[in-house]
């Protein structure tokens, strides 16, 4: 990236009274060195911020349940079943891994993360895999159709395999919150108000469903990446 | 003390603007302010789960969690749960208990913990169609660290969510917690760089790491570094039944975490660069579990971290693990490898015991520089 080191350079703590310390009284506040490796470190951890780990679950150890559709090939999140609960059989394997909070990339500001859903799969069969983006943090997949918001995947090669599946974000991906927030719960009277929560959020979903036989889809990490 | 809205919008930084022999000037200083809060204060990125119900019966689950820094100031969280079609409601309720490594406790019905996180029972929403298993809010609540930090005075935290059903088809979905971004930067925090006084007219000065100035923007650069990324929030009910484990004397994948024969899930994270871009020996981070051990066992979890496609490899081993009860291990420090293709680094665990059974129901793992 233009403008950084792509690292962060080691520094005295700040407030250290050591001559290496460019920014401590007396030393030189001019356009120079330090001022360059300001820029390179907060262009750099600006570039990093806009990526991080969201979500980590065990998944699924029995993904049986057919397509609610009787799809063999995944078409759009209407061919799973998103309504499916723990241990419910065959089978079901949905799961909201969690409403996240978003930021836009830190120096593009035009441009959003991708979502990437990873994992690793055991087709029986033919396994389908589905990743969807709900903007905010109502409502449920399964009312999703537009094609921006998800991203669907077909396996069909037996045996133990990595998936990922990348859905990349825009404006239209994110719901914005803003509240103020009681904390607590006193016993009498009402909670104290805080500062205000202003985020753009999206809610996070996948499903599965097997063709024919038991898969196993586990160890799904959802990350937010370049 | 002083404060300002934080400003949400990253401002364009160029070495241009910094030429030997030019001029600082307000506007490029306020900008590096600016900047900086953002990635310190407005992008935290510590959390709590998500959670994945691993049963149909009432659970408790466990999250560890450390705050980025003191300048993070509150946590949200929210539970879910699928609801049923029966004529009669279930009843339900979460009951959260935080605890620190040093043994304080803040329990459910303390008046730092929300509404709804109490343990105290609700009739649950009934769903919609009678073979619909629709998702509800449990219930939701931000929490007050610096208050909760009054009690649990030792940083390593513990989430402990009892969820309780009285129907086996009212269950529950997932757990989830994060850290909430600031709107406001505060000169009496430790971090956070006010930018009016240096607008046009105010001298731009050293100043001091409490107050403003360039040594401000530097302590807060430190923010920055210390807002650390959870890689792994994992957790299991606390059931010996559902939890992972194993009984071996060498080490071996962990049941329930086990692909086939000896090869443990990978879980493929991407870890933050700070210091060390495509390195082999990687950025700092840290490690913990929630486990226990049978039968009088010693066990010992190992934590290995690959990068994929460069093939780099780091360990780190939790040893001594001798609790016969759910306990978390002491942090085990890491590094993980920045050189993978995509900069992806593969985390698996094994683990073996001198007797018994030993079991992990949380994973942990989180940046630590």
């Amino acid at each position: 990236m233009a403008n950084t080191l792509g690292r962060v350079i080691r520094r005295v703590a700040a407030g250290s009274a050591s001559t290496s310390n460019r920014f401590a009284a007396l030393e030189a506040l001019d356009a120079a060195s330090a001022q360059i490796w300001l820029t390179s470190d907060v262009n750099h951890l600006g570039d990093e911020s806009s990526y991080r780990t969201l979500a980590s679950v065990p998944g699924f150890l029995d993904v049986s349940r057919p397509s609610p559709t009787g799809a063999t090939t995944a078409e759009s999140p209407a061919d799973f079943d998103w309504f499916g609960r723990f241990a419910a059989s065959p089978g079901a394997a949905v799961q909201c891994l969690g409403t996240h909070v978003i930021h836009r990339v830190a120096r593009t500001a035009t441009t959003w993360p991708n979502v990437v859903l990873r994992g690793r799969c055991n087709p029986s069969t033919t396994m389908g895999a589905c990743l969807v983006v709900v903007p905010g943090r109502e409502g449920n997949a399964a009312s999703v159709t537009d094609g921006g918001l998800y991203t669907v995947a077909m396996f069909s090669t037996p045996g133990w395999q990595d998936m990922t599946l990348t859905r990349s974000l825009s404006d239209e991906s994110v719901g914005f919150v803003t509240e103020r927030p009681l904390l607590g719960a006193p016993a009498s009277g009402v909670p104290d108000a805080s500062e205000i929560v202003s985020v753009s959020v999206c809610t996070i979903w996948c499903a599965f469903f097997s063709t024919g036989g038991k898969a196993e889809a586990v160890a799904l990490t959802v990350s937010l990446e370049p | 003390m002083s404060t300002e809205a934080l400003v949400p919008d990253f401002a364009p930084l160029l070495y241009t603007e910094a030429l030997v022999k030019g001029t600082v000037r307000g506007g490029h200083t306020i900008t590096r302010a600016a900047d900086v809060n953002i990635i310190a204060l407005g992008r935290p990125a510590r959390r709590i789960g998500p959670v994945e119900s691993q049963t149909s019966a009432s659970a408790t689950y466990h999250c560890g969690y450390t705050r980025s820094h003191d300048s993070i100031k509150q946590l949200w969280l929210a539970w879910y749960f699928h609801a049923d079609g029966t004529n009669t409601p279930a009843s339900i309720s979460v009951s959260l208990t935080i605890t620190d490594a040093a043994g304080h406790t803040v329990g459910p019905t303390d008046a730092r913990v929300p509404t709804g996180f109490d343990g105290v029972a609700a009739t649950a929403l009934r769903q919609t169609a009678l073979y619909q298993s629709d998702i509800f809010l449990g219930a939701s609540g931000y929490l007050d660290l610096d208050a909760l930090a009054t009690t649990l005075t030792d940083p390593s935290w513990s989430f402990a969510f009892s969820f309780a059903s009285t129907a086996s088809t009212t269950v529950l979905d997932r757990i989830e917690g994060w850290e909430c971004p600031r709107s406001q930067v505060d000169d009496a925090d430790d971090y956070g760089a006010l930018t009016g006084p240096v607008n046009p007219g105010n001298p731009i000065v050293a100043g001091s790491t409490t107050t403003l100035g360039y040594e401000r923007i530097a302590k807060t650069v430190e923010g920055a570094i210390a807002a650390g990324h959870t890689l792994l929030s994992i957790a299991w009910p606390t059931n010996t039944g559902i939890a992972p484990g194993l009984t071996s004397a060498t080490f071996v994948p962990f049941t329930r975490m086990l692909e086939g024969g000896a090869t443990p899930w990978p879980w493929r994270v991407r870890p933050r660069v700070v210091y060390a871009p495509a390195s082999a020996v990687g950025e700092p981070h840290r490690v913990r579990y929630l486990y226990q051990v049978s039968g009088g066992g010693s066990g010992t979890i190992r934590c290995t971290a690959t990068s994929v496609g460069a093939g780099s490899v780091t360990t780190a081993d939790a040893a001594l693990l001798t609790s016969a009860t759910w306990a978390w291990s002491a942090w085990v420090s890491t590094t993980i490898p920045t050189d993978g293709t995509d900069r992806i680094v593969s985390l698996t665990f094994t683990g073996k015991t001198t007797a018994g059974t030993l079991s992990v129901a949380a994973i942990e793992v989180e940046e630590y520089q």
